[in-house]
């Protein structure tokens, strides 16, 4: 049912789109000017540029399209598809090398301060062609802005949701908890009684502990760094880190294999009927949670923000992954039309509302996420993700915070499964911390 | 030709080989070593530091001397159990007869698996919610239902030992079979009319016999083990904690995370020091008369 | 309890039956698991069932875009293959002549060119990028050859040693008073004996060259990638694509249950002969 209603649904909307753009571009013509900036004559036709990107769906996406790219300026691209996993390894080779290929990077954000020097600021040429940040909301803006100037454009973003089983928490007559202690206080009941938990995760394998450890911290009044100083082992942390155990070791609401869980597998579990909750990127939603190798159906599965710890507002983490221009590249000017091909609003829309070929959830734009059509063919999840994006915060922008983040990952890990003392494991890590720090 | 000669040109194209190819790559990590090179400030290394990066190690950070503990626990676990398994794959196996020459057809297969595909599976295989390995684990020992795998630091370790074990044994046995079968069978016959015990004609006999080919699986099992790197990647990622960041992990980490090649490299020459340490040791010990070359 | 000696060998036969059948699941179980689990359908992959539709879609998937299994694994082949057919004789021939000759510091050249192994590939892959850029080997068959051959030629030479050492050297000592020179005395009397030996340093040079991924990751980019680095592009950000890695890996496996059977044979063989002489 769902995808016969889905696909007619992507039929229509792939029409009008078509029919939309047609019309679009034969007005553009007649104007002599082209859509989203785009320099008009062709000046850079011929031009052949290639694009080191992760594999994902919204970047295969991209590709699908590229013909409409070349059609309006003449320009090639080829693009370099790489495992998330061993993209940042590719990329440090690259800027090792100075090479000038690839001309475009995509990267993770907070990789932007280590890499900077790789990549060409962008502001003029964002003056130049009235491109402005605003579209996007202010965690993705800071991704991509380096001691006040601009690196990227952010294509692919996160924003933290908590999934949960609707149909579990309605057949208990339980509301969605809005704090973390009604979480645990309701994920107690449905594991008493359904024997499934929280998709919880403390591996520190991906460092991905550290973004739940921090949104409790935050919810908790912390901060990780006050003026250069690590805070992270104040009073306020050392409560979240202890709670953040206690739902493991104390109040046992989280699913089997937690300790040793990455995010990856949250979702999965969840998706495999296996957990109630899951918190993490809105992209499991998509593919983990409801893809194509689980049982569950829209109807099943809720999502809201991310508990408070402490009041009722809860400040979320988000992140994104910008594409740049390499500073190496001889082709910056042609790298340049394509970044503003590539990040126009219509392209993403259509990425993340044509389901045939690939479910793409991740939009940035603030019209998009807002937009009724693209809600539409999401169950609403881009509304619900834009509310805990205005409030959202990213990843502290510091070269060593990759270092940082490792050391905290593996605090975190060592006191939910070695019984570390959390006080004692995040007093030593922010000693370790502040080294790294004042070595600078 | 004369041996004189010849002997150099025998082994010419392969020392030229190796050399042509490491001399310049190890010669540029070795200098790094006693640099100042953090990617994230430049793309070149930049000041001479001399010893820093190893100071640095060894008095300064509690991690690196963590997974020197690590190396070590991980090193002597599996060399010594993937010889062990070896040598008892091989023992039920160096018959003769069709049947056994069929089930050591299977012996190459551990190895010729991708240790990324190998790594990756079997981090499925321990999942406990579908897990095949967790399931048939908990039926057989049901006091284990409840035991998280890769949760603690223990279990995280034997796993991955067992897992390289599991990749590394079977192999080893074809090293060993060869050299048991190469056993003169009226050696072993001379034993059993002498009235020894299969036990003792194992110990007296076989086990000698079989010691050079024993010490060359270890040495060389050692090296590897020293190396490892993708089942600590793929398994745990080093955790929980740092329970099994081992050295080449850890050099990894501060290499492409923390983008400190310098002291990546310094790392990575502790390691080799290590390893040179432990195969000179080795080569006294098997060999002594040097005549291993 | 006293049992009588065919008794006895009864229950030891029965014993060893018994361990070997539990070996074997413990060496074939995971294998079976994976090959069940690439012609699962998707929505099976994450259950423990055996009662499923088979489906050829997860090998169908690997041979399309963006995957190409099919042109990377020849670039494996190629590669794997090259490694092997110049690795073995260069091998040979130094392990002979470590083996056989005297020469000054031979010891230490020998610990040398093992020792050039004990750094972990990690640190000096960066510098080997380095270096391959300015020699234009990057993302060539040629490069990647080479570098295997550096990492293959040390273990190669070691093994080969070791086998030849156990050939006693009257046989050759007696074909040269007869007046045979040193080459033909090792084509006609080491090689035929060193078949075992050169089969298994073969066959541990193609697993090498065939697994290494890091090298291959960092050296290549289109046109000589190898078919571990595909397999880590089916960890995509949405997840491990399991059931993708389970396809390929059955593809890669195929071929060496075909090759064991070879391998394990020139073993026994090897070693009779060797018993015999």
């Amino acid at each position: 049912m769902r995808t016969t209603r889905r696909t007619l649904m992507g039929t229509l909307l792939t029409g009008a789109v078509a029919a939309g753009l047609v019309c679009g571009a034969t007005l553009a013509n007649a104007a002599d000017a082209l859509p989203y900036g785009l320099k008009a004559g062709k000046p850079y036709a011929g031009t052949k540029l290639t694009y080191l990107a992760p594999v994902a769906g919204q970047y295969e996406g991209h590709e699908a399209r590229l013909k409409e790219f070349t059609d309006l300026t003449g320009i090639e691209v080829e693009f370099e598809f790489i495992p998330f996993r061993n993209l940042l390894e590719k990329i440090l080779a690259i800027k090792v090398a100075g090479d000038a290929e690839p001309d475009l990077i995509n990267y993770k954000d907070d990789w932007g301060p280590g890499l900077k020097d790789l990549f060409v600021p962008i502001d003029e040429m964002m003056a130049a062609d009235k491109v402005t940040l605003d579209r996007y909301y202010p965690a993705h803006q800071l991704g991509v802005t380096y001691d006040g100037m601009i690196y990227g454009l952010p294509l692919r973003g996160h924003a933290q949701l908590m999934f949960y089983r609707k149909d579990l928490l309605e057949k208990h007559g339980l509301s969605v908890p809005k704090t973390w202690n009604e979480l645990a206080e309701v994920a107690k009941v449905i594991k008493d009684k359904e024997g499934i938990g929280i998709g919880m995760y403390y591996s520190p394998k991906a460092a991905q502990n550290v973004a739940v450890w921090m949104n409790i911290l935050w919810s908790n009044g912390g901060e990780l760094f006050r003026d250069g100083k690590v805070t992270f082992n104040t009073p306020e942390a050392v409560e979240a880190l202890k709670y953040y155990v206690a739902l493991e070791n104390d109040m046992k609401v989280n699913s089997e294999g937690a300790k040793s869980f990455e995010q990856y597998d949250g979702s999965l579990s969840m998706g495999a009927g296996q957990s109630a909750f899951f918190m993490g990127w809105w992209w499991h939603y998509g593919s983990r949670i409801l893809g194509k190798n689980t049982t569950l159906t829209p109807e099943q599965v809720g999502f809201a923000p991310l508990p408070a710890f402490r009041g009722d507002e809860s400040t979320t983490f988000a992140m994104s992954m910008p594409t740049a221009i390499n500073v190496n590249s001889d082709k910056q000017e042609a790298a340049w039309e394509f970044l503003k091909w590539v990040s126009n609003p219509d392209l993403e829309k259509r990425n993340v509302i044509e389901k045939e070929k690939r479910n793409v959830i991740v939009a940035l734009h603030r019209k998009n996420l807002m937009d009724e059509e693209v809600n539409a063919a999401n169950q609403g999840l881009q509304m619900a993700a834009a509310g805990s994006l205005e409030s959202s915060r990213i990843f502290p922008q510091l070269a060593v915070w990759p270092e940082v983040m490792q050391v905290l990952a593996n605090a975190i890990s060592d006191a939910v499964s070695n019984g570390a003392d959390p006080k004692e494991a995040l007093d030593a890590a922010a000693e370790q911390a502040q080294k790294l720090v004042d070595r600078g | 030709m004369r041996d004189r000669h010849l002997k150099y040109l025998l082994m010419m194209p392969a020392l030229l080989l190796v050399t042509a190819t490491v001399i310049y790559p190890l010669g540029y990590a070795g200098i790094i070593s006693f640099m100042d090179w953090r990617l994230s400030r430049s793309r070149v290394p930049t000041d001479f530091v001399f010893l820093d990066n190893f100071w640095r190690a060894f008095f300064d950070d509690p991690s690196f001397l963590n997974s020197l503990g690590v190396t070590i626990t991980f090193v002597a676990g599996s060399a010594g159990g993937a010889v062990l398994f070896g040598l008892l794959i091989a023992l039920l196996l160096a018959r003769r007869g069709r049947g056994y020459s069929i089930a050591r057809t299977v012996l190459v297969l551990p190895f010729a698996m991708s240790p990324a595909l190998q790594g990756t599976s079997f981090r499925f295989f321990l999942n406990p919610e579908f897990g095949i390995f967790d399931a048939v684990l908990d039926t057989l020992f049901p006091f284990l239902a409840h035991v998280d795998w890769l949760g603690s630091s223990g279990w995280a370790m034997t796993w991955l030992i067992l897992t390289d074990m599991w990749h590394w044994g079977p192999f080893l046995s074809l090293m060993l079979i060869g050299g048991l079968l190469s056993i003169p069978s009226d050696t072993l016959e001379a034993a059993r009319v002498d009235g020894a015990s299969a036990w003792t004609s194992f110990w007296t006999v076989v086990l000698p016999q079989l010691m050079p080919v024993l010490a060359i699986a270890f040495v060389l099992k050692t090296i590897f083990s020293f190396k490892m790197f993708d089942y600590v990647y793929l398994l745990t990622g080093g955790g929980p904690g740092e329970s099994t960041s081992t050295m080449t992990y850890y050099a990894f980490r501060m290499g492409f995370t923390a983008y400190d090649m310098g002291y990546a490299s310094a790392i990575a020459f502790v390691l080799a020091l290590l390893l040179v340490v432990v195969s000179a040791v080795y080569f006294r010990l098997l060999f002594p008369r040097g005549e291993a070359g | 309890m006293a049992l009588s000696p065919r008794q006895r060998g009864r229950v030891l036969f029965c014993l060893r039956g018994i361990a070997i059948a539990v070996l074997l699941v413990v060496l074939l179980g995971p294998i079976a698991w994976i090959f069940l689990t690439s012609i699962k359908p998707l929505s099976d992959v994450y259950t423990m069932t055996l009662f499923f539709d088979p489906t050829l879609d997860n090998f169908r998937a690997i041979f399309e875009r963006p995957f190409y299994v099919g042109d990377r694994l020849l670039n494996s082949l190629a590669i794997s293959g090259f490694t092997v057919l110049i690795g073995v004789p260069v091998a040979l021939a130094a392990a002979y002549s470590f083996s056989r000759f005297s020469m000054r510091f031979k010891k230490t050249l020998f610990f040398g060119v093992l020792a050039t192994q004990f750094v972990p590939p990690i640190v000096v892959v960066l510098p080997f990028f380095l270096m391959f850029r300015q020699l234009h080997l990057l993302d060539t068959w040629t490069g990647m050859v080479w570098i295997n051959l550096s990492i293959v030629l040390p273990f190669a030479i070691w093994m080969l040693k070791g086998f030849i050492d156990t050939i006693p050297v009257e046989m050759e000592e007696a074909a040269m008073t007869d007046g045979a020179t040193r080459l033909r005395v090792i084509r006609d009397i080491v090689l035929p004996v060193t078949i075992p030996g050169v089969f298994v340093a073969g066959i541990f040079c193609f697993i090498f060259s065939w697994n290494d991924f890091l090298y291959a990751l960092i050296l290549t980019r289109k046109e000589a990638v190898t078919l571990p680095v595909v397999l880590s592009t089916f960890y995509t950000e949405e997840g491990d694509r399991w059931e993708l890695m389970a396809a390929t890996g059955t593809f890669i496996l195929l071929p060496m249950f075909a090759i064991s059977y070879f391998v394990q044979r020139h073993f026994v063989h090897g070693a009779t002969q060797g018993s015999d002489r």
